[in-house]
């Protein structure tokens, strides 16, 4: 009676155990739901955007309160970079609005040049930013003037940290010279704090966000 | 066909819970009370489903534990709740566990009020005249 159940069941945890061995097959179901999730996104940010400005109105005005006006030197900022805002921050993406139409596979920045995540897909002006620690990729840093192995894996970053060194805090900072350098003469980095070990590697939870202006670097 | 045709509807539907389902209401439970009150036949609400499971967890989670989660309470709703004559407390507790799932996983009350508003409200104008054809 209910065997066709466990048979469609059964079908499901296959599609669930080959998902989780390969990773990236999760991106072609993507392409099956693209025309309504590009009409669904337009909504949300639509939707989004009532909220965000009201929050923006008092981000501004506190920021204004607090800080004293300042006239500086005239800076030579790079326009050519495109950039974002966040709208809105979940525990796996980040949607975000571009000025720009943007690259696949784009690194995203923070403000102060942190490290956030790669582009994963794009709708028109909104661009969904898979955040850093849910991909597969293997990246090399420089700490304390020596390479170290930064490694994505099912949420978590891991990173293989020489053996020799003690350290006596847990924030750390990891120069990545790998990437471009070129947002306001910033290094790219990654802060954040060690949580605990696994196997030959540390376990590693970057700091918050706190703008939410992102810009967008290619290779 | 109509099975194609459901199938992409049910894409659709996956497609709005994932963007606004936190916000306004998600559109999967009443979905499932249509089918109840529908009739419609085993096999096709199974594969319904299990579409729906798939394409709403990738995209905005993990395909992982709680899409089999999902999937095994809405088998053990439909296995004890289905063969009950169409009421409103019937075909509530039936769409029940699917909602209360999706509510926890986004954290959002407010969809759950007003998800329970609409199933309600679409009962009692649509759903109750479908199956008497008055």
């Amino acid at each position: 009676m209910y065997r066709k159940k466990i048979y469609l069941l059964n079908i499901l945890i296959i599609i669930v155990i080959v998902a989780n061995i390969y990773k990236p097959i999760e991106n072609y179901f993507q392409w099956v739901t693209f025309p309504f999730d590009y009409a669904f996104s337009y909504l949300h940010k639509e939707f989004l955007a009532r909220e965000y400005n009201a929050e923006s109105l008092k981000n501004i005005f506190f920021q204004i309160r607090d800080t004293k006006i300042v006239v500086k030197d005239y800076e030579d900022l790079k326009i050519s970079i495109p950039y974002g805002v966040i709208i809105k921050n979940e525990s796996k993406y980040i949607t975000a609005v571009s000025n720009e139409k943007t690259k696949k596979g784009s690194y995203v920045t923070d403000g102060d040049g942190n490290l956030i995540g790669f582009v994963e897909n794009i709708y028109s002006e909104r661009v969904i930013i898979r955040k850093l620690g849910w991909g597969n990729n293997e990246i090399f840093g420089v700490f304390n003037e020596k390479d170290v192995l930064i490694k994505e894996y099912e949420g978590m970053i891991l990173i293989e940290l020489p053996d020799d060194k003690m350290f006596e805090t847990d924030k750390i900072t990891i120069n990545l010279p790998f990437y471009i350098d070129s947002l306001n003469g910033f290094n790219t980095v990654l802060v954040g704090n060690l949580i605990s070990k696994y196997g030959n590697f540390y376990m590693f939870r970057p700091s918050d966000i706190k703008s939410d202006i992102i810009y967008f670097l290619e290779d | 066909m109509g099975l194609l045709l459901s199938a992409v509807l049910t894409v659709l539907i996956s497609s709005y819970d994932r963007w606004l389902g936190s916000y306004i209401f998600f559109s999967f439970p009443v979905f499932l009370a249509y089918l109840k009150v529908l009739g419609t036949e085993e096999k096709n609400r199974n594969i319904l489903v299990l579409v729906y499971t798939v394409f709403y967890f990738t995209n905005k989670y993990d395909l992982g534990l709680m899409a089999l989660l999902f999937y095994i309470l809405y088998m053990i709703s439909d296995f004890l709740f289905y063969k009950i004559e169409n009421n409103i407390f019937s075909v509530g507790i039936y769409m029940l566990p699917s909602l209360v799932l999706l509510c926890f996983l986004s954290n959002s009350l407010i969809s759950f009020i007003l998800t329970v508003a609409l199933f309600t409200v679409l009962y009692f104008i649509n759903m109750r005249l479908i199956k008497n054809e008055r």
